[in-house]
């Protein structure tokens, strides 16, 4: 499958948590607006499709959304991006880096699920320019392993150790992985009109939809949006 | 023989026995932050177990129903019956009774209650958040416990969880990023 029909697209690649908090609060339409509008192809994993549409497609309460998301697909601003002998070596290097990463008094502690893995490893191979993930482990892995690590050793009352070679190998494969949230989805389609869509663009309904998608769990903080929205005019 | 998972059984069972529900509760806290560390999924169990039964005997309208009795005798003897099988190290046999356990669980929804639904699934979300807490993805955390990672992540939204941390990068700067990327 190819994912940008010309050199200018932009290829994101949507985490389950991200793809959850934006359905959930009925933003499906404002993607497609922000895909037609900042030439964005969104991408998601095979298993992704599988967790958020034909399972719970199964299940009456969770019918609705997994609908919303099969639409997005139908109509090609979500994209399924089927795993490739290449992915999945890619799957098992991960794999084998998160087993090894991190030890609690000398046993392994193993931080990612597959699920997170599976979009890393797709976001390397298709060479996607964003990841948008709403969970907090995987985004303080990439971006701030130091900050993790004190966390953990705050947390727990023991010996928390990272390996230091498989930290360095994963830095490598997967440190410069820039990424944001469903937030500054939200806040980009509330500055580029895409957000009219669903709501009217005002003050009121970009401040609900962060708080919505605090709510829904993306990894935001209280202080982050009241910061943001002080700057909003 | 597991000594460690015989040991915090026997907690459990006798804590539920004595009918200690804030005892439940700790033990269930303890389990669950213990087999995040070790991704141990049958520790995960015995902590929705005990945050479960936790919730059970803080309820009255449970403990006081005519039909607990019956139920908490099956509860006892499965936990029972499953320390024994760790003792002989029954794996197997463990499992079994463990999930006899947890269907008596389960059960309790349809025999006493048109109060509360799903006792044991919402335990389920509200460990694997703990976990989550405690450092583990979303995915690995819902995994540990069996819950839905939908359900997981709308419970965490709700906590204080993302308040935390101190902020690495915010919405304006993660704004300026994207903004950069997309040439705006």
């Amino acid at each position: 499958m190819t994912y940008s029909n010309s050199s200018a697209q932009k290829k994101i690649v949507l985490d389950s948590s991200t793809l959850i908090t934006i359905s959930d609060n009925c933003m499906m339409k404002v993607m497609k607006a922000l895909s037609e509008r900042e030439n964005i192809s969104f991408i998601i994993p095979e298993s992704v499709y599988a967790e958020s549409v034909q399972t719970p497609m199964k299940i009456r309460r969770f019918g609705l959304n997994a609908i919303r998301i099969r639409d997005a697909v139908e109509e090609g601003y979500v994209k399924i991006a089927k795993a490739t002998p290449q992915t999945r070596q890619r799957l098992e290097q991960i794999e084998q880096i998160s087993q090894n990463l991190c030890t609690f008094n000398g046993e392994k502690m193993i931080l990612l699920h597959l699920g997170e893995m599976e979009t890393l490893a797709l976001h390397r191979e298709i060479g996607a320019d964003a990841l948008a993930i709403d969970e907090r482990t995987t985004r303080m892995l990439i971006e701030e392993p130091e900050g993790l690590l004190s966390f953990l050793r705050k947390r727990h009352h023991g010996k928390i150790i990272m390996n230091t070679a498989q930290l360095g190998e994963f830095r490598r494969e997967y440190g410069g992985i820039k990424i944001i949230r469903s937030t500054e989805l939200i806040s980009l389609a509330y500055s580029d009109g895409s957000f009219a869509e669903e709501i009217h663009a005002t003050k009121q309904a970009l401040e609900a939809a962060l708080f919505a998608a605090k709510f829904g769990g993306c990894a935001v903080s209280f202080e982050e949006i009241k910061s943001y929205m002080g700057k909003i005019r | 023989m597991n000594e460690g998972l015989l040991q915090r059984l026997q907690s459990l069972s006798e804590a539920f026995s004595g009918s200690y529900a804030q005892n439940l509760k700790r033990l269930g806290n303890d389990f669950i932050e213990e087999a995040a560390e070790t991704n141990d999924t049958s520790l995960a169990r015995l902590s929705v177990i005990s945050y479960a039964l936790y919730k059970i005997l803080s309820k009255d309208h449970f403990v006081k129903n005519k039909g607990w009795g019956a139920i908490s005798r099956n509860i006892s003897a499965e936990l029972l019956k499953a320390a024994r099988a760790l003792e002989k190290n029954d794996i197997g046999a463990f499992a079994r009774s463990i999930d006899n356990a947890v269907k008596s669980i389960e059960g309790i929804d349809d025999e006493l209650s048109n109060y509360a639904k799903n006792i044991y699934e919402k335990a389920r979300i509200k460990q694997a958040s703990t976990a989550y807490a405690a450092g583990l993805s979303l995915n690995q955390a819902a995994a540990l416990t069996g819950a839905d990672s939908k359900e997981v992540q709308k419970y965490i939204g709700f906590t204080r969880i993302h308040d935390e941390q101190p902020v690495h990068m915010g919405i304006e700067a993660r704004m300026k990023m994207l903004r950069g990327l997309l040439g705006k």
